[in-house]
C-alpha cells in the first residue's frame, strides 16, 4: 500500500510541475535565508575546544574600586594586573600557565624599498603553545627558560612569513618589531578559531600573526590594546610612564590561563586563588568583597557572550529570520491548497476505487514531505550561497583583507557544518508537513460522488 | 459597493483561507518595518552630510619607527626632534599642487580612533557630557570648512605645540560645536563661558555649526571640542583641504613624499571619505542584508497573494459564470476579487501593525534598533496594500474572462 502511496505521490508531483516548483522555491527561500544567520550565531557560541577545554581555566580577580563593579551586576574585570599575573605564578597547581595580551606590533622589513606594516601581535608566554596547541608547519614554541630570560624570540604565521621571506621554513631569521631583532624559532600553520576563544575581546577577531614574549612588553613598547584602570591615572599614558604606570599600579590588562590537570588540583587551586586574594586584601588591595572567576573553556565562552551585543544583535536576526520563513510557509499552504484542488477530480477517482480518506491524506502527506526534503536540501545551497555573499559583503575592505597577512581569517564563521545542514532539513520538513495539514484534511475530504459528477 | 456584504459573508465562510493570507500580510508588515527602524539610523549616518567638507578632506597620518642606525632621540631633545619632523612633513605636504590648507590635529572625524573626554560646568558635577577631543592649530577650522556661527577662530598665538596629550600647557580656550553648547549651556548662552575637561577649566571662544566626532553611530557623534596646539609624538596626524577632483592625486603625491622623507616611517593616506565607509562598512552590510531580505520578503508575500486569489478563483469558476450569467459585468467580477483581497490585505494589516510593535520590542533589546513610530508603518501600510492589489490584479481579470456558459455546464 506504501508503495502506492509513493507512486501516486510522485505522480502528483509531477502532474503539477509548476506548483510543486513554486513550493519547493518558497521553502528553500525559507530555509536559505535563515540558516545563514543561525550558522554564525552556532559558531559564535561554539566551543573550539571541547575535550582538553574543560581543563583549561581563565583566571579573573576583583580587584576594582569599591565604588562599583567593573560591570553590572557584579561582574570582576577579564583580566588582571601584571603584579598579579606574576604573583599567580607562584601557585603550584598549574601544569602550564600563560599571561598575555593583544597588541599591534609594526614590523619593519629587513629590505631596500619596503615599508614597514602593522601586524595584529598577541604578547604571552611559552604556557601558550602548550595548553593551546597551535599546529606548527616548522620550529616550534619557546620554552620556559626563554620567558624567564627575555629572549629575543617570536613564532609568526605562515602567511607572514611568505611575506618577509618568502618561504615558511624561516626558522632562524630574524625580523625587526617595534625596532628590535627577533629571531624566529616556530612558523605555526593557519589556525582559524571561532570564536576566538582565548581573548573573546572580539569574538569574531582573527588569530594573531606574530606571538612575542610577555617580558619583552616593555622593551618593545607593546601598549596592550584593552586595558583599564579602575582609578583615575596619575598622568596621561605615553611612551614615557608606560612601564612605570603598567608595572606596579592597578591597571588591568593581563589574559591569564592555566591548565589544571583534574578536579582535585581544580578544587585546590580555586582555594589558593582565594587564599591570595585575602593576603593582597590585608596588604590594602582588592577593596571589593572577594569575587574570583576560574572558567573552563567552554564557560568562559558563555560568560563572555552573555551580554555580547554581537550575539544579541544575530539572536534578533535570527527571530527577523525565522518570521521570513513563517511567510514563506503561509505562502507554501496557498501553493498547496491550489495544487490539491487541482488533483481532486483524481482525488475522487481513487477514492471511489475504495481508497480511505485515511489512506489519501497518507499520500497528500508523503507528497508535502518530498516536497518539504526537496525545499530542504535547495535551501542548503541557497544557504552556502548565501553565506558566501554575506562573507565577502561583511569582510570587504576589512583591515584584514587589506593587509594581506592573517594566520587566522574568519573564514570559519561562514562555513556551513554538518549539524547545520541537519538542522536545515530537519527545519524544512517540520515546516513544510506543517503546512500541509490544513490542504490535506481539505483534499481528501472531498465526497466521491459529487466530485466525479464535476468530471 | 453594494456587494461588500456579500463579499464580507463569504470570506467568513472559507476563513481557514482568509486567514492564511492575513496572516501573511501581518507578518510582512512586522517584519518590513522593524527591519525599516533597524537600518534608519544607518542610513541617516551613511548619507547625510556632516558639515565638513568631506569630499575635499585628505587624512594623513605618519608614524615615526626607530631602526638601527637611525632612532629618534630620547628624553628632551625627543620633542625637539619630533617637532622639526612635524614642521618639515607640513612643508612638504603644503607644496602639494592642488593643497589648499593643511592642519595639524590628533584624529579625524568620523574615525574609530579619536580620544573623547567627560566635560562637566563644575569640577566635580555628577553629571558629565562624553564629547570627542580635537587638537587643531589656527588653520583647523579654515581646512575642515567649519561654520563659525558665535565667537572667533584661534590665533596663532594659542597654539602651543606639545608632547603632553592633552596639551595641559596650552591656552584654556576651546572652539565647540553647536549641539555640545547647547547641551552644556542649554539656554544658549554658551560663548565665554566655562567648561572643565578633567582639571582643565577651558574658556568656550568659538561655537561652530557641526563638528563630527568619533564614529558616526556613536549617540554623541556631534558633540566634538577642540583645544588650540600641535602634538608632537611619534604618531603626527594632518588634514589636508584640496579640490574635490584632485583628492585621490593628493593621496599618492603625499604618500611618496612623506616616505621620500622618511622611508622608515609608517604612513598612512586616505580620503575622508573613505574613513567614513570603513567606519560604517559593517553597518552598510547590515543594511544591505536586510534590505535584500525585505526584498524577498515582498517578492514572497506578493506571489502569495497571487496564488491565494488564483486559488478562490479556481474554485469559485462555476459560481463566477453563474453570476456573469445572470448580468454582472465584467467590472464587477474585477471589483469583487480585488475587494475581497483588499480587505484581506486590510485585516492583515491591523494585525500586523500590532505585531509590528511586538517584534519592535524584542529588536530594541537585541539590535539596538530604534523605536518604531506611526510615520513609518504608515508608508509599510500603503505599500502592502498596493503590492496586494497588483497580485490580485491578474487572477481577478482572469475570472472576467470566465464566458458566462460556464453556468450551464455543470448543474
Amino acid at each position: 500500500m506504501f508503495g502506492f502511496l509513493l507512486s501516486s505521490a510522485l505522480g502528483s508531483i509531477r502532474r503539477t510541475p509548476i506548483l510543486s516548483l513554486l513550493a519547493v522555491a518558497t521553502i528553500a527561500v525559507g530555509i536559505g535565508v535563515s540558516i545563514p544567520m543561525m550558522t554564525v550565531y552556532h559558531h559564535m557560541n561554539a566551543n573550539p575546544m571541547p575535550e582538553k577545554g574543560q581543563r583549561l581555566f581563565r583566571v579573573n580577580l576583583d580587584n576594582w574600586n569599591a565604588e562599583r563593579p567593573f560591570r553590572e551586576p557584579n561582574d570582576p574585570p577579564p583580566v588582571l594586573t601584571l603584579q598579579d599575573a606574576r604573583n599567580l605564578a607562584n601557585a603550584t597547581e598549574p601544569s602550564a600557565r600563560a599571561g598575555m595580551y593583544a597588541a599591534q606590533a609594526t614590523i619593519n622589513p629587513d629590505k631596500p624599498g619596503s615599508r614597514p606594516f602593522k601586524v595584529p601581535t598577541r604578547v604571552t608566554e611559552s604556557g601558550f603553545f602548550s595548553m593551546f596547541e597551535p599546529r606548527f608547519i616548522a620550529g616550534g614554541g619557546w620554552d620556559v627558560r626563554a620567558d624567564a630570560s627575555k629572549e629575543p624570540v617570536t613564532v609568526i604565521g605562515a602567511a607572514l612569513s611568505q611575506r618577509l621571506f618568502g618561504t615558511t621554513e624561516s626558522v632562524g631569521s630574524q625580523l625587526i618589531v617595534n625596532g628590535r631583532r627577533l629571531t624566529v624559532v616556530g612558523v605555526l600553520a593557519p589556525w582559524q578559531l571561532t570564536p576566538m576563544f582565548y581573548d573573546m575581546q572580539d569574538p569574531f577577531a582573527a588569530v594573531e600573526d606574530l606571538f612575542v614574549p610577555l617580558g619583552l612588553m616593555f622593551e618593545l613598547d607593546l601598549v596592550p590594546e584593552f586595558w583599564r584602570s579602575p582609578y583615575e591615572l596619575p598622568a596621561p599614558l605615553n611612551y614615557a610612564n608606560f612601564e612605570s604606570l603598567f608595572t606596579a599600579g592597578d591597571i588591568v590588562f593581563v589574559q591569564y590561563w592555566v591548565e589544571l590537570p583534574n578536579a582535585s588540583l581544580a578544587a585546590s587551586y580555586r582555594s589558593w586563588l582565594d587564599r591570595y586574594v585575602k593576603e593582597q586584601k590585608a596588604l590594602g588591595r582588592f577593596p571589593r568583597e572577594l569575587n574570583n572567576r576560574l572558567d573552563d573553556v567552554g564557560g568562559w565562552i558563555e560568560y563572555s557572550m552573555k551580554d555580547s551585543r554581537d550575539a544579541g544583535g544575530v539572536a534578533a536576526l535570527i527571530v527577523v529570520m525565522l518570521l521570513f520563513y513563517a511567510v514563506c510557509l503561509f505562502n507554501t499552504v496557498n501553493l498547496l491548497l491550489t495544487k490539491f484542488l487541482r488533483s481532486q477530480a483524481r482525488t475522487c477517482v481513487v477514492r471511489a476505487l475504495g481508497a480511505s480518506q485515511g489512506d489519501m491524506f497518507v499520500q497528500y502527506l508523503i507528497e508535502v514531505c518530498i516536497l518539504a526534503l526537496l525545499g530542504g536540501l535547495a535551501g542548503i545551497g541557497l544557504a552556502l550561497f548565501g553565506l558566501d555573499a554575506a562573507r565577502d559583503l561583511f569582510e570587504h575592505g576589512s583591515a584584514l583583507a587589506a593587509s594581506g597577512v592573517a594566520t587566522g581569517g574568519t573564514d570559519g564563521f561562514w562555513k556551513m557544518d554538518m549539524s547545520m545542514a541537519v538542522i536545515s532539513v530537519v527545519l524544512a520538513l517540520i515546516g513544510g508537513c506543517a503546512a500541509g495539514i490544513y490542504p490535506a484534511w481539505r483534499a481528501c475530504r472531498v465526497s466521491p460522488a459529487s466530485g466525479l459528477k464535476s468530471i | 459597493m453594494n456587494e461588500f456584504p456579500l463579499i464580507l459573508r463569504t470570506l467568513l465562510r472559507n476563513r481557514a483561507a482568509a486567514l492564511l493570507t492575513i496572516f501573511q500580510v501581518a507578518l510582512t508588515l512586522a517584519v518590513l518595518v522593524n527591519v525599516f527602524a533597524s537600518s534608519d539610523g544607518y542610513r541617516a549616518a551613511v548619507s547625510q552630510p556632516m558639515g565638513i567638507a568631506e569630499s575635499g578632506l585628505v587624512a594623513v597620518s605618519s608614524e615615526w619607527i626607530d631602526v638601527d642606525g637611525n632612532r629618534a632621540p630620547e628624553g628632551e631633545a625627543a620633542e625637539a626632534f619630533h617637532k622639526d619632523r612635524i614642521q618639515r612633513d607640513m612643508e612638504l605636504l603644503r607644496r602639494i599642487p592642488g593643497v589648499q590648507h593643511i592642519t595639524a590635529t590628533n584624529g579625524f572625524p568620523l574615525s574609530d580612533d579619536v580620544p573623547t573626554r567627560q566635560l562637566r560646568i563644575q569640577r566635580d558635577d555628577e553629571t558629565s557630557f562624553a564629547s570627542t577631543f580635537f587638537i587643531g592649530d589656527a588653520e583647523y577650522v579654515r581646512t575642515l570648512g567649519l561654520d563659525i556661527v558665535s565667537g572667533r577662530d584661534f590665533s596663532a598665538e594659542e597654539v602651543q605645540w606639545s608632547s603632553d596629550s592633552n596639551i595641559s600647557e596650552g591656552a584654556p580656550v576651546t572652539i565647540v560645536s553647536q549641539a555640545l553648547a547647547d547641551k552644556l549651556f542649554p539656554k544658549g548662552d554658551a560663548l565665554n563661558r566655562q567648561v572643565y575637561a578633567g582639571d582643565r577649566l577651558l574658556t568656550i571662544v568659538g561655537i561652530v555649526k557641526r563638528l563630527p566626532g568619533l564614529h558616526p553611530l556613536w549617540s554623541n557623534v556631534e558633540m566634538s571640542f577642540v583645544v588650540p596646539g600641535v602634538r608632537v609624538q611619534p604618531v603626527s596626524r594632518y588634514l589636508l583641504l584640496a579640490d574635490r577632483a584632485s583628492v585621490n592625486d593628493i593621496v599618492s603625491a603625499a604618500e611618496s613624499a612623506l616616505y621620500g622623507e622618511h622611508p622608515q616611517s609608517l604612513v598612512t593616506v586616505e580620503t575622508q571619505v573613505d574613513i567614513k565607509t570603513r567606519t560604517l562598512s559593517v553597518a552598510m552590510s547590515t543594511v544591505t542584508v536586510l534590505g535584500f531580505v525585505s526584498a524577498l520578503l515582498l517578492i514572497v508575500t506578493a506571489l502569495g497573494c497571487y496564488g491565494q486569489t488564483t486559488f478562490t478563483v479556481t474554485k469559485r469558476t462555476r459560481e463566477i459564470g453563474i453570476r456573469r450569467a445572470i448580468g454582472a459585468t465584467k467590472g464587477q467580477i474585477i471589483a469583487y476579487f480585488l475587494i475581497e483581497n483588499w480587505l484581506m490585505t486590510t485585516a492583515g494589516i491591523v494585525v500586523g501593525v500590532l505585531l509590528t510593535y511586538v517584534l519592535n520590542v524584542v529588536l530594541v533589546q537585541g539590535l539596538g534598533a530604534a523605536k518604531v513610530t506611526p510615520a513609518m508603518i504608515a508608508p509599510g501600510v500603503l505599500f502592502l496594500w498596493g503590492v496586494g492589489l497588483l497580485s490580485a490584479l491578474l487572477p481577478a481579470l482572469r475570472a472576467s474572462f470566465v464566458p458566462p456558459a460556464m453556468a450551464t455546464r455543470t448543474v
